[in-house]
């Protein structure tokens, strides 16, 4: 697979390219936004690695861009644990993941994998966790292998959920991506499809993060 | 004597007593000398207008007899002598005093003080004497007369003093109420409403001095920190990523269990770089512009960060409080590492299995965040000191740096609020409470 990383700080880039090309990916390096930028215009990547924080032109800002280029490659993005304002944006600007720095290279390797296999080209990227693969297009969802039946409310929850696995997704976000402007939701709603989806591929993969929401457990 | 009051008062009243007494004894003096001229005068005027009363030379010792009445309060003792020298006594103690040259002496006799006048007159000798106590008694009298309102006037003058002392001190005592009623971090310089007097003028410019070089140096040290913390955390992570890398392609030639530990140092290490960063940043109070914000998004947002540490512990973390925004006025970057701060502390300190709960709730007087963990909580007599930084409980447990809660403290008193700790009624563990925080309409 082909990955730009886009970091600012040689050190660490370094150490990235190096994890990345041991697990068999070809990593270009840029330093800067505006390097980012060239090399998006330049050649296909099928994941970009996005550190915010970057001289010359704001990640967010090269994100913002190369969505509006037309540019559909999943993007993750690497941020300081202490700007969480730059995380809802980067998600809002069109990131499709995100990792809270320092992170780990298992987890960034994880993470490369899974958004990966949202392949570049094909009408709508897959989307994979663990023992569990999405098809968005095809409406087929394979847990180890076995086709299960999702009810479509289901299917489209477990979508979302899948879409960002590391982000706990509130009742209102969830209640956007399941209805429709206008639609009438029930108070529990919610809770009443993610008890019917646990049944299907079991409770342990959805988490309850009390209070909050739900997301995606971790990948084993 | 430690207080100008008090040296003032005193030195002020005894200066008063002493010029009084100095004044009594001088007027006293004065009065006696005029009194002594008095005196003499009289002695001298009985002595010149002594009636020759008998020719026959008998002693007329009748103290009452004649015209002599007035003079017997004046204790005058008088005596003639006739043209032949014989003794004629008009008293009867002045029959043994002896016969002077004429003119004034001072003469000590019959173990008294006397003052005696004498003058030759063409056909006799008068000596009039009179005790010199007498003109010194008239004297005390008429000093302590005019003393005596002195006296009187000496509690009014105790009270004008203190007034006056006061009145005079209260620039100071203002300026040490106004620098006693700063807080600690406050290094602005002293300002007042009215003017300062010149005399101590000089002492509030010097404080202010001092203030304003103690806040310069106290800047450049947070700033060197911050510098410091953030220059360190890139290589730091570079670091991390560095072992874990090498340790993936075997290339460290140590055993798992060794590159595990040196990688949880290193963890530790990054964990305490990101606790000086925030609380550098919370000194500084940099970035803090207040906002609308709301607390329910933010807390989910931590809340949802540390869901996966309190997974894979199996630790139940939740969120209680009210359903929808909850918008308070603060500084989002500052409330997210207290929020960050107090999790990851209620995590460290909770064993695996157990429940930490993040309560919002809306109380009458602001917005109240609470975590309550269920680990074994804070020994009373340590509640006190661990926002102290660097402050490691006796028992303390895990990776902690120490600079957690006094972060937390840190960003609660930017929000004119405070950190407060306690522990649980119900079972061990701590709850640990940022009150008051300013709700905010949208």
């Amino acid at each position: 697979m082909r990955l730009l990383l886009v970091e600012d700080d040689p050190m660490i880039a370094e150490t990235v390219q190096d994890a990345m090309r041991s697990a068999g990916h070809a990593v270009d390096w840029a330093a800067d936004g505006r390097a980012a930028e060239l090399s998006l215009g330049n050649a296909v990547y099928e994941l970009v690695l996005l550190d915010l924080g970057l001289p010359k032109q704001d990640g967010i800002e090269v994100l913002k861009r190369y969505r509006r280029s037309g540019g559909t490659s999943p993007v993750l993005i690497l941020t300081a644990r202490d700007a969480l304002a730059d995380r809802v944006q980067g998600l809002d600007a069109g990131a499709d993941d995100y990792l809270v720095k320092p992170f780990e290279l298992d987890e960034l390797a994880a993470r490369v994998r899974a958004l990966g296999r949202r392949r570049v080209g094909q009408a709508a990227p897959l989307y994979v966790h663990g023992a569990i693969t999405l098809d968005p297009s095809a409406h087929t969802v394979l847990l180890d292998g076995q086709s299960i039946d999702l009810l479509p409310r289901e299917f489209a929850l477990l979508a979302a959920l899948m879409e960002v696995p590391t982000h706990v997704f509130n009742r209102r976000e969830l209640e956007e991506k399941l209805y429709g402007w206008g639609d009438e939701v029930g108070s529990n709603t919610i809770e009443v499809h993610v008890h019917g989806l646990r049944r299907k591929i079991g409770a342990q993969r959805i988490v309850t993060v009390r209070g909050v929401g739900y997301r995606m457990a971790q990948a084993e | 004597m430690k207080s100008i009051r008090w040296r003032l008062i005193v030195w002020l009243v005894a200066g008063l007593v002493v010029l009084a007494l100095i004044a009594g004894y001088s007027l006293y003096r004065t009065a006696r000398n005029e009194a002594s001229e008095l005196f003499d005068y009289e002695l001298r005027t009985v002595a010149l207008s002594l009636p020759v009363t008998s020719e026959d030379g008998a002693p007329t010792d009748a103290p009452g007899s004649a015209d002599w009445g007035g003079l017997a309060e004046d204790r005058l003792v008088i005596q003639r002598w006739d043209g032949n020298n014989i003794a004629q006594y008009h008293n009867e103690v002045a029959r043994s005093m002896p016969r002077l040259t004429p003119g004034f002496h001072d003469k000590e006799w019959d173990e008294t003080h006397w003052r005696v006048y004498g003058i030759q007159l063409p056909d006799r000798y008068v000596q009039v004497a009179q005790p010199i106590a007498v003109r010194d008694s008239l004297a005390v009298g008429m000093a302590l007369k005019i003393i005596a309102p002195l006296w009187v006037l000496v509690p009014a003058i105790v009270l004008f003093v203190l007034w006056v002392v006061s009145k005079g001190l209260q620039p100071i005592s203002a300026i040490s109420r106004s620098v006693s009623q700063r807080s600690y971090e406050s290094l602005t310089p002293l300002s007042f409403d009215q003017p300062i007097p010149s005399e101590i003028a000089a002492l509030v410019n010097s404080l202010n001095d001092l203030l304003t070089r103690l806040d310069q140096a106290v800047a450049a040290q947070r700033v060197f920190v911050a510098n410091a913390a953030h220059e360190l955390r890139s290589p730091l992570a570079a670091l991390k990523l560095q072992l874990q890398h090498a340790n993936q392609q075997h290339a460290l030639g140590a055993d798992s269990a060794i590159a595990a530990k040196l990688e949880g140092r290193l963890n530790r290490l990054i964990h305490l770089v990101q606790q000086l960063l925030d609380l550098a940043r919370a000194d500084a109070g940099q970035g803090n512009t207040m906002n609308v914000i709301d607390i329910r998004a933010l807390t989910e947002q931590v809340v949802g960060d540390y869901s996966f540490t309190a997974e894979s512990r199996g630790i139940d973390l939740g969120l209680v409080g009210p359903d929808g925004p909850l918008l308070v006025h603060g500084d989002s970057t500052g409330l997210t590492m207290l929020m960050v701060n107090l999790v990851d502390n209620a995590l460290r300190h909770t064993p695996d299995g157990g429940a930490v709960d993040v309560r919002l709730c809306r109380e009458p007087d602001g917005v109240a965040l609470e975590v309550i963990d269920s680990g074994c909580g804070i020994p009373r007599e340590e509640l006190e000191k661990v926002t102290t930084r660097f402050y490691r409980g006796t028992d303390a447990v895990g990776q902690g740096s120490g600079l957690g809660l006094s972060i937390v403290s840190r960003v609660a008193e930017r929000h004119h609020t405070r950190l407060t700790l306690e522990n649980r009624s119900d079972r061990t563990g701590l709850i640990a409470r940022v009150a008051h925080l300013t709700p905010a309409s949208s």
